[in-house]
């Protein structure tokens, strides 16, 4: 059976592994050829094999990890992982190695002996091994490239090695896809050698794909994007003083046509994914854009949503998206997705190394006034930020944004707190004003500016707009029943928003930060009235203190001073003591108008934490 | 039957405003109404009895179908891209609309514009009868939807109806779903290539079927 002598192999050595279990043909062969990976994460292959067909999370578990490679290192405009080689340098970095190695001390096997590497048919679409791990390296299994109807090529389950003349030979592997459907991340690549006619040896390994992350507002912000539309240049100007403000570049600002479309927030979720490496840091991080399952132009707003892949992907920079866009609907938009700090949910014990990802829901909505099932199930199948759901289905547009945000404080427990929309903080501002005789104040004291010269005849002038908002003084909002009712059943809408926080993220109710909005009803949803003071962009510095960006509420004077401002630095505490800077910008007639603020016309670019690594986390 | 009232029964073959004529036709003779319509409403085939509803549907509704399809007219487009909803807001209005001021008389309506102008009108109009049909949801509705995807919608259209199927009962719609993906197959098979249309039309339908298995096993 054997080439030389007659020594038994592996049960001996290294107990009973699915390549040295009893009935299995290689234990009494003196030549062995084994798969190895880098199963305990430190970025360095493993000699140790004895984990290589099991996969587990958490702090010292074992498997082997791939990167869905979506970047565009050599700029061709599409993702590296969509051709069949590996390409220009840094990509082999996003190849994790799949080492087949001889064992030490072993002659060569037999000239009749063949080796191949193997995929399931169900796998092959999700991965590409390569020949080696070097720019150029040719693709040898798995995933075809483009529609094999159409010319593409079909995809590859079975790669013959050329010949086994090799103490080591190392490959690379790439994901395709992230989990997604009935795909759970994980992936088996099988080594079948046929010795000769004298039986066959198979051992496997077992890698996961890195899941998409997405960022969260403790994650120092690296990049702003804002859209150039039409009307927007002063709020341009005043968005890049705080941007400046905070110690970062000037926003990248997105120009037409897809800039014409301004609702950056909303055509894209920025998040990462990271494969172990030796370090520091300890992983090889890869932010990826995710971009919205709206396919805009076909909604009527532009062509924002093209932005990620036709300018952001480039080197170092992925892109992915979670179904093919089509026509959704509003809550489609990432406005309505957001991600939570890390946190321990105390009460139920576990560990959120990245937050949890949280979305609007429209309970009795219909289909398209929800998320799409495929993008809510992109998100739940990474596992390692556990999505939950608000009601938002009574607000018109439908997102989270519109209601809450998150606020890194370093002095709170959880090192941030939630600031939620509340017309009860409103109400009492406006209701001590009266008692102090002071109901004739005005609020949204602005001046519209004139009409633009290229405005079709048909579109509202900024007057026009500024009409909507009727209720211009303090006793005017209190003296009418109907604004009141509408904050009384929007406040109810958002004390279950609030309970719904503190279940899902174990918070107190002294770690939900109440800020003043009043909101009106539009036929039969609600919107803001006051511009959404929560819907604000944070920035955050690289010591984890932020400078908070938030809509000016134009709320009611004195002595110059606006009230809702003063009550919400107030809220938000000390700068000294909170790491919590802010500045108030008017998006009055460029955002708030069109139904949304800040928060929906910006996004951020941000550092992925380099204390902290996914596969540790336990799901 | 369709002997006697061939300007009815001509309502089959017609689209686009050719049908939009003969429609007109077929209702200025109320007699013919009157008398030819309840046989083609309890016809076996759901396209007469569809036709026959879309008529009779017009014959009692006229002002309301007039009244929604002017407001649509007016709809400022450019408008709505602007704000951060986009279109959807016309969606969200009208669906609500249909839930609680319209109710079932606004479907013939909603078949026949998906049905006779579903590959014509822009899809934005398209979809807001599409939401109405979703938020009132009725039997009668699944065959109308189906057939827009499988003959009427471009085939880049085609998914826009999945949500609708989503909103309508899945007892209603999946029995039907499944006839009909395997009429789709057994054409495939006979002609041995597979059609962009058939490609997209079994991906949608196999993802819904999915879907329904899934809320349908236990948790």
């Amino acid at each position: 059976m054997g080439l030389g002598g007659g020594v038994q192999r592996g049960e001996s050595e290294r107990g009973p592994t699915a390549a040295t279990r009893p009935g299995n043909t290689m234990e009494a062969c003196l030549v062995e050829y084994h798969l190895h990976v880098d199963a305990d994460r430190d970025g360095v292959v493993d000699d140790d094999r004895s984990h290589n067909d099991r996969w587990a999370w958490g702090p010292g578990s074992k498997g082997a990890i791939i990167l869905c490679n979506n970047d565009d290192e050599d700029r061709q405009h599409c993702c590296d992982n969509e051709d069949a080689q590996i390409n220009t340098a840094p990509d082999p970095d996003d190849i994790a190695p799949l080492v087949i190695r001889r064992a030490a001390g072993h002659p060569p096997a037999p000239g009749s002996w063949r080796g191949f590497l193997e995929v399931s048919a169900e796998d092959a679409p999700r991965l590409r091994v390569f020949a080696s791990r070097s720019s150029g390296a040719a693709q040898v299994l798995g995933a075809g490239v483009g529609d094999p109807a159409q010319g593409g090529t079909a995809a590859v389950l079975s790669w013959p090695l050329t010949d086994l003349n090799f103490t080591e030979k190392e490959l690379g592997v790439e994901a395709v896809m992230y989990a997604q459907g009935s795909f759970t991340g994980e992936v088996v690549i099988k080594l079948r050698i046929e010795r000769g006619g004298s039986g066959t040896y198979e051992e496997q390994v077992r890698m996961r794909v890195a899941p998409w992350i997405a960022f969260n507002h403790l994650d120092p912000t690296t990049r702003v994007y804002v859209g150039e539309a039409i009307d927007n240049a002063e709020f341009r100007r005043d968005l890049a003083a705080q941007v400046a403000a905070a110690g970062l570049p000037a926003p990248e600002v997105a120009p037409p046509p897809h800039g014409r479309d301004r609702w950056l927030q909303d055509a894209m979720e920025l998040g990462f994914s990271s494969l172990p490496r030796t370090g520091p840091p300890a992983a090889r991080h890869l932010p990826v854009v995710l971009r919205t399952a709206n396919n805009r132009s076909e909604m009527r707003w532009g062509t924002i949503d093209r932005y990620p892949r036709e300018r952001m992907l480039e080197p170092g920079f992925g892109w992915v998206q979670a179904m093919p866009p089509g026509i959704g609907g509003t809550l489609d938009s990432f406005g309505n997705l957001e991600c939570s700090p890390p946190f321990t949910h105390s009460r139920r014990g576990k560990e959120y190394k990245f937050g949890r990802l949280v979305y609007g829901e429209h309970v009795d909505g219909g289909a398209r006034r929800n998320m799409q099932p495929d993008v809510v199930d992109f998100l739940r199948a990474q596992q390692v930020q556990e999505p939950f759901t608000l009601d938002t289905g009574w607000l018109e547009v439908g997102h989270v944004d519109e209601v809450m945000t998150f606020v890194p404080m370093k002095n709170a427990p959880k090192k941030f707190k939630v600031a939620l929309a509340s017309p009860n903080e409103a109400l009492t501002i406006l209701r001590r004003m009266r008692a102090a005789r002071q109901g004739a104040t005005p609020l949204l004291q602005l001046t519209p500016p004139p009409p633009r010269a290229d405005r079709p005849p048909t579109d509202a002038t900024p007057q026009e707009l500024y009409d909507n908002y009727p209720l211009r003084t303090v006793d005017a909002m209190l003296d009418d029943a109907t604004f009141m009712d509408v904050q009384v059943i929007v406040q109810e809408y958002l004390d279950g928003v609030k309970a719904k926080l503190m279940e899902e993220l174990d918070l107190a109710e002294s770690e939900i930060i109440p800020l003043p909005v009043l909101f009106m009803l539009d036929r039969t949803y609600f919107i803001a009235y006051t511009p959404g003071v929560v819907n604000m962009l944070v920035l955050t510095k690289p010591d984890k203190t932020v400078r908070l960006v938030i809509p000016k509420p134009f709320g009611p004077m004195i002595d110059g001073v606006c009230q809702f401002e003063s009550h919400i630095r107030a809220a938000l505490g000390p700068p000294g003591l909170t790491g919590v800077d802010l500045e108030f910008v008017d998006d009055f007639f460029t955002y708030h108008v069109n139904s949304g603020e800040i928060h929906c016309g910006t996004n951020s670019k941000r550092e992925p934490p380099v204390d902290r690594w996914w596969w540790e986390q336990q799901v | 039957m369709t002997q006697h009232w061939p300007e009815f029964t001509a309502l089959r073959r017609l689209h686009g405003e050719d049908y939009a004529h003969q429609r007109d036709r077929v209702l200025v003779d109320q007699t013919a109404v009157m008398t030819y319509l309840p046989a083609f409403a309890g016809d076996p085939d759901w396209l007469w009895r569809t036709l026959a509803a879309i008529v009779r549907g017009w014959s009692e509704h006229a002002a309301l179908y007039r009244q929604v399809l002017a407001e649509l007219d007016q709809v400022n487009v450019e408008a709505e891209g602007k704000r951060v909803t986009g279109i959807s807001r016309i969606w969200t209005q009208y669906a609500m609309n249909a839930r609680r001021v319209y109710g079932p008389a606004i479907l013939p309506l909603c078949w026949e514009v998906i049905l006779k102008f579903g590959d014509l009108w822009p899809r934005w109009k398209v979809v807001t009868f599409l939401e109405m049909i979703g938020a009132v949801p009725k039997a009668e509705s699944v065959e109308p939807v189906l057939t827009f995807m499988e003959e009427v919608a471009p085939v880049d259209f085609i998914e826009a109806a999945a949500n609708t199927l989503r909103d309508l009962r899945s007892v209603d719609v999946q029995p039907a779903l499944t006839a009909r993906m395997l009429v789709v197959e057994a054409a495939v098979r006979a002609r041995g290539s597979l059609d962009p249309r058939s490609a997209e039309l079994l991906r949608v339908w196999s993802k819904l079927r999915k879907e329904a298995a899934a809320d349908s096993s236990p948790p």
